[in-house]
This record gives C-alpha cells, structure tokens and sequence, in this order.
C-alpha cells in the first residue's frame, strides 16, 4: 500500500472513530475556557424572598424550619439545614438552597439545576470516570496528534501542506507562541 | 466488517474487565503504613482535639455545608450542631465533589494532614523562592509571594505566633 493511501485512511477512520470525543472535548473546552464568567455545569437562579420575621429564630426544629418552606411554596425538596451565623439560617434543598436573615426576614434562595449536555461533557472533560476512560482519552489525545500529521499530508499541490499549507501551519504555530512570549 | 466487529467485542471486554471501581474502604496503597481509626469520627470530635488524629486516617461525618464551584476540589464538612467546621480536599479516587452534595451528610474516608504556619515557615518558603532564581516560574513566584504576604499578614493580624491549620485529604466518600 502507498503511503499516502495509508495516510489517508488513517485520517479519515481516526477522524471518524473520534468525531464524538472531538464534539465534547471542543464544546466543554469552550465552556471551561469561560469559567470566570459562568458556571460550566450548573443553570444557577437566585431569587428575593420575605417571611415574617417572627417566624424566625434560633434553635428551629425541622417542623417549623418546613413551614416556611411551605410558606414561600417552594418545590424544591427539604434536605437540612444549619445556622452558619447565629443571625442567619441556611436551607438546604435538592437543587439549590435559601439563605434567610433572622432579624430582616429577607432570604435569598438560589436553584441551582445541571446544564444538560454542558454538565455530561465537562464530567468527561475533567476525566471524572478515571480508570479505564482515562486510556481511552489518552489514546484520544494520540488520535489527534496523529490526525494533525496526518492532516497535512492530505492534499498535493497548490493546496497542500508544500503550497499555501504551509502558511497555515505556520501562522496556527506562530499564534500561541506569540502568547508565550507575552505571558510566560 | 467482520475485523469492526472484533475490535468492537475487544473494546466491549475490555470496558467491562477494567471499569471495576475500587471499595469505599479509603485504604490505598499510600496508606500502607498509616494508622487507621476504625471508628467513625464526627466533625466536632476532630476539631476538639486535632492533633491526636493527624497522620491518621479516619471516617470522617458531618454536614456538608459549601463545595468549591471552581474546581470542587474542596468542600467544608460542618457540624450542625456546634457549626465546627473543617475543610476537605479531593483526593485519590475523588476527582471532584458535586455541587449536589451540598446540605447531604456524608460520612467521608481520609488522612488528617495539619499546617503550622509562623514566621520560620514563611521566611524558608522565601528563601526557597529565591533558591529557585530565574528558573522558577514568573507567574507562580508573584502568586507565591502574594500568599506569603497575605500569611504574614493574617499572622500579624492574630497577634500569635503561629497559625495552625487542619484538614483532611478526602480519598473516598459515601452519602448517608
């Protein structure tokens, strides 16, 4: 077999068998990129609330802490609670939790729900299955090297990696040393 | 076709024969030689007296009351009762804690470490960074030396000699 026809099916079988981990991979590699300005995995909510404040007070039982809850009709499902301050009860619920002030009332309940997709995606990405999924994204990243030589081997001519490809290639190095030589 | 359809097989025993995760039991291997409290150790008997549990590992219970958003390589177990608190670190087999476990009792398997930090230990830290020269990473001596000078100053600002910090390096976990 030519090489260049061994090249070619390399690229395109690799390139087939790691379309979905490509998918994940670049969509949460995006997701995580913006980590400062959201939450990857998690849809968060946050909402105002008011209860009497005489409904309120240190020492509450389970009983009188539900009340509230039912109160304010929220859905969510009772899970526990604690007083991280002495002045201020936090509740917590399955999909979020509703901090309230003791003295003002006032409580600020947050729901928190996973981002479908984004969530399954970035707990691939962060290699949460480890064992054996670890290997497989190991032989993933080889796949990609292996895709990126390959790659340039692809096309002959004016359109190949001896023609403008070159440039490319050079111009996709060139940019992240740049970044290099500014930032490290 | 007939080639695909062993490599999918292979694949397939493969994935069943090695994804067999390992017991809740927290013993590993870098365990081997530290003692182990069989016993369940509740939040506030650990923070009442620490030191008789560091190098030790232990099941720890209590609250969990905060999990790191950032990374979830940490979380804060509380006791309700007497809001003690003590911080957990991700390790071993735990690659994160979930956001989910917040507001669940867990009961959660791990070697208590403890830090001293006073002026001796910073001012060998600085010689350690000026040890390392130009060799040492610009970006990670600046954080470094932000974290010296935020640690002199909460020393200083305490009025001890040292502060002394516990927690547990968490290699298993399981929710009650």
């Amino acid at each position: 077999m030519k090489w260049r026809k061994l090249n070619r099916i390399l690229h395109r079988d690799i390139g087939y068998f790691f379309f979905g981990m490509s998918v994940i991979y670049g969509l949460s590699g995006i997701a995580l990129n913006h980590i400062d300005d959201w939450d990857p995995s998690y849809n968060i909510r946050n909402e105002r609330v008011q209860v009497v404040p005489e409904s309120l007070k240190p020492g509450m039982s389970k009983d009188e802490v539900l009340e509230i809850l039912d109160d304010l009709d929220i859905d969510s499902k009772y899970k526990s609670y604690y007083y991280p301050r002495p002045d201020i009860l936090k509740v917590f619920l399955k999909g979020g939790s509703v901090t309230f002030n003791i003295r003002s009332g006032e409580g600020s309940l947050e729901l928190v729900s996973r981002r479908s997709v984004f969530y399954e995606f970035n707990f691939l990405h962060y290699n949460n299955p480890k064992f054996i999924y670890t290997y497989f994204a190991d032989i993933y990243g080889a796949g990609l090297i292996i895709m990126a030589f390959t790659g340039l081997y692809m096309l002959q001519g004016r359109k190949g990696f001896s023609g403008r490809g070159k440039w490319f290639v050079g111009l996709g190095i060139l940019i992240p040393l740049i970044f290099l030589l500014f930032y490290l | 076709m007939k080639s695909i359809k062993f490599l999918f097989l292979v694949l397939i025993s493969l994935f069943f024969a090695c994804n067999e995760k390992p017991g809740s039991s927290g013993s590993s291997a870098d365990n081997a030689d530290v003692e182990v409290i069989e016993t369940v150790v509740l939040v506030d008997d650990l923070m009442s007296d620490p030191d008789a549990y560091v190098g030790k590992v232990i099941e720890l219970e209590g609250l969990v009351t905060h999990v790191c958003k950032h990374s979830g390589k940490r979380l804060h177990l509380t006791s309700a009762a007497t809001n003690e608190m003590v911080r957990v670190e991700a390790t071993g087999d735990i690659t994160q804690f979930e956001r989910e476990l917040e507001g669940s009792d867990v009961r959660i398997t791990g070697l208590v470490q403890k830090q001293v930090i006073d002026e001796d230990y910073l001012s060998k830290w600085e010689n350690e960074m000026a040890s390392k020269g130009e060799n040492h990473d610009h970006s990670e001596s600046v954080e470094e030396s932000e974290q010296i000078t935020n640690m002199r100053k909460r020393l200083e600002d305490s009025g001890q000699d040292q502060l002394v910090s516990y927690w547990v390096d968490g290699t298993s976990f399981e929710v009650n």
